[in-house]
């Protein structure tokens, strides 16, 4: 671990900084945030989810941006999707990190050290570039073309193959919407949840019916077993046993080809049992050779942060000391301490939050998050570099939940609920007061439950301050609805 | 599903040249970093305060 005022290398269980002497209880706690998002993203890469991998990855890094296992790891997986620059860019970055030690010197050597490799990295790139370029300036075939043979040459190149199956499917073709099939499959082989491969492989219904159709009967055509009962008869001669086999008329042209075909199902069944699994077993072997090693320092990770849980209890004895000496420094009283504390705790939990997507609970924590009484301008800035956004994202979410139950939609299929629109609304209003679609809602709840002064006022207000609003005209026959000249 | 919608979410790759200056463009600063600066601004207000 790094120590964050000093920069020097220090172990993970130290709980003072050997060479400065700072803290190290708030740094060690954002360390195991960090692998524990590695961690995920590494099972998740094992299940070859890489999309929810590189999410995971980021995020980890977003935490103690030196976690140079999750930065190796994300650039091993960029790599495996085709994108070797960003691939190169994280490794470059781990090895600027961590020198010594550092799986990323060597991977970027082997992709540096091979001039052809990167040569034609290169020429794939330019390929991908002029093949988009084509495509946006409605070029379609010009792209399909430099698409199909970049796509052959490499399969594993994902961005270059989805632009490839949204050209076929564009085409509206039959034969075009069957590559596209094989195409998404490929890629949904190499990144099981990679979100556009899912959009587009729905478009494409027809295809995987017909496909899964075809399996079915060829399945069933395997399964059926034809049997033949053969007359004997025994004759004992001399303590000898000797089988005769009644006379068949001779199949003259069915008995050689079956022969024929015979010897081909063998040789396809000894290729199939025999040949191809160890084929896939030395594939594999290779593909998965860089997991299994981060498997052995997963293990090592585990171990450290499970021995962080069990130093819970000592933490918070670590955090008393602390806020006595704290206030030993301010002179001041301990529940300043305590909600001083409490505030930076509010506010850190929000950012962790928003990063998970869970606008609402962010917007909620960082309302308590008094900005005048953080004393610090980084604290601030901080603060400021994301309240909007959260505020923004959690006012959409009540809306959208609003206007459900005001329709009488999805989890408000029973029946039109006003009360809990407008409660719903209200907390649209509260997070962003120019929220006009929450206003609108707000307003027709109020006209339809009878409340006719607080409906105009709210309709006022979008026809007088919000005249570019998307819902302006309906505010205004409303309130032409309700008497009033516009 | 639209198709103008879906190719313009297509961006294009990073050239091997263009390494350094992505290199150079990516954040570098994480919590860790916030949260020290944090710190470091109000041992400074403290000091401050005490004089």
């Amino acid at each position: 671990m790094i120590c964050p005022n000093c920069n020097n290398e220090t172990s993970f269980h130290d709980e003072r900084c050997e060479h400065c002497n700072t803290d190290l209880s708030i740094t060690r706690r954002l360390v195991s945030w960090s692998n524990i998002y590695y961690n995920e993203g590494l099972t998740k890469a094992r299940a070859r989810d890489l999309s929810g991998a590189i999410e995971s990855l980021k995020r980890s890094l977003k935490f103690y941006k030196y976690n140079t296992e999750a930065r190796n790891l994300l650039g091993l997986i960029y790599y495996e999707m085709g994108e070797c620059t960003d691939a190169l860019c994280e490794w470059v970055i781990s090895t600027n990190y961590k020198t010594g030690r550092n799986k990323a010197v060597q991977y970027v050597k082997e992709v540096q050290s091979d001039a052809t490799n990167l040569d034609r990295i290169s020429r794939n790139i330019k390929k991908y570039n002029t093949s988009l370029g084509y495509a946006q300036t409605g070029d379609y075939d010009l792209a399909v073309i430099q698409l199909k043979k970049l796509h052959s040459e490499n399969p594993k190149y994902i961005q270059a193959g989805l632009l490839l199956a949204l050209l076929y499917i564009r085409g509206g073709r039959k034969e075009g919407r069957v590559k596209a099939y094989k195409i998404l499959r490929g890629i949904l082989e190499i990144d099981k949840s990679n979100t556009q491969a899912l959009t587009y492989i729905k478009e494409l219904n027809d295809v995987r019916d017909k496909a899964r159709a075809r399996s079915r009967a060829r399945q069933e055509e395997t399964n059926k077993v034809d049997t033949k009962p053969k007359n004997t008869n025994t004759v004992i001669e001399d303590e000898s046993v000797r089988v005769i086999v009644p006379y068949e008329e001779e199949k003259p042209m069915v008995l050689p080809v079956l022969q024929v075909l015979g010897g081909v199902l063998f040789g396809i069944l000894i290729m199939a049992f025999v040949v191809q699994p160890a084929i896939n077993k030395y594939k594999s072997q290779n593909s998965n050779g860089q997991f299994v090693e981060y498997s052995e320092n997963k293990a090592a990770v585990d171990s450290e942060t499970n021995s962080l849980r069990e130093e819970n209890a000592d933490l918070s004895k670590k955090v008393e000391e602390l806020e006595a000496e704290v206030a030993d420094l301010q002179g001041g009283n301990p529940t300043d301490i305590a909600n001083y504390k409490k505030m930076y705790e509010n506010l850190i939990e929000a950012k962790q939050l928003f990063e998970e997507g869970s606008y609402r609970s962010s917007a909620k924590k960082l309302k308590k998050v008094d900005v005048k009484q953080l004393d610090s301008k980084k604290a601030s800035k901080f603060y400021e570099s994301f309240k909007d956004d959260a505020f923004l994202k959690a006012s959409e979410s009540y809306t959208l939940e609003g206007t459900d139950a005001y329709n009488g939609v999805n989890d408000y299929a029973a029946g039109h609920d006003y009360e809990v629109a407008m409660n719903l609304l209200n907390k649209a209003l509260m997070f962003n007061e120019e929220n006009t679609d929450a206003m609108y809602y707000l307003g027709r709840c109020y006209q339809l439950t009878g409340d006719t002064e607080k409906a105009t006022e709210y309709f006022n207000t979008i026809v007088n301050e919000y005249p570019e609003a998307r819902l302006y005209s309906d505010a205004a026959s409303r309130l032409r609805e309700m008497g009033y000249q516009i | 599903m639209n198709f103008e919608d879906e190719l313009s979410k297509f961006r294009p790759s990073l050239d091997i040249d263009e390494t350094e200056e992505a290199i150079y463009a990516q954040k570098k600063e994480d919590v860790v970093d916030v949260i020290q600066q944090i710190i470091d601004e109000l041992k400074v207000s403290q000091i401050r305060k005490r004089k």
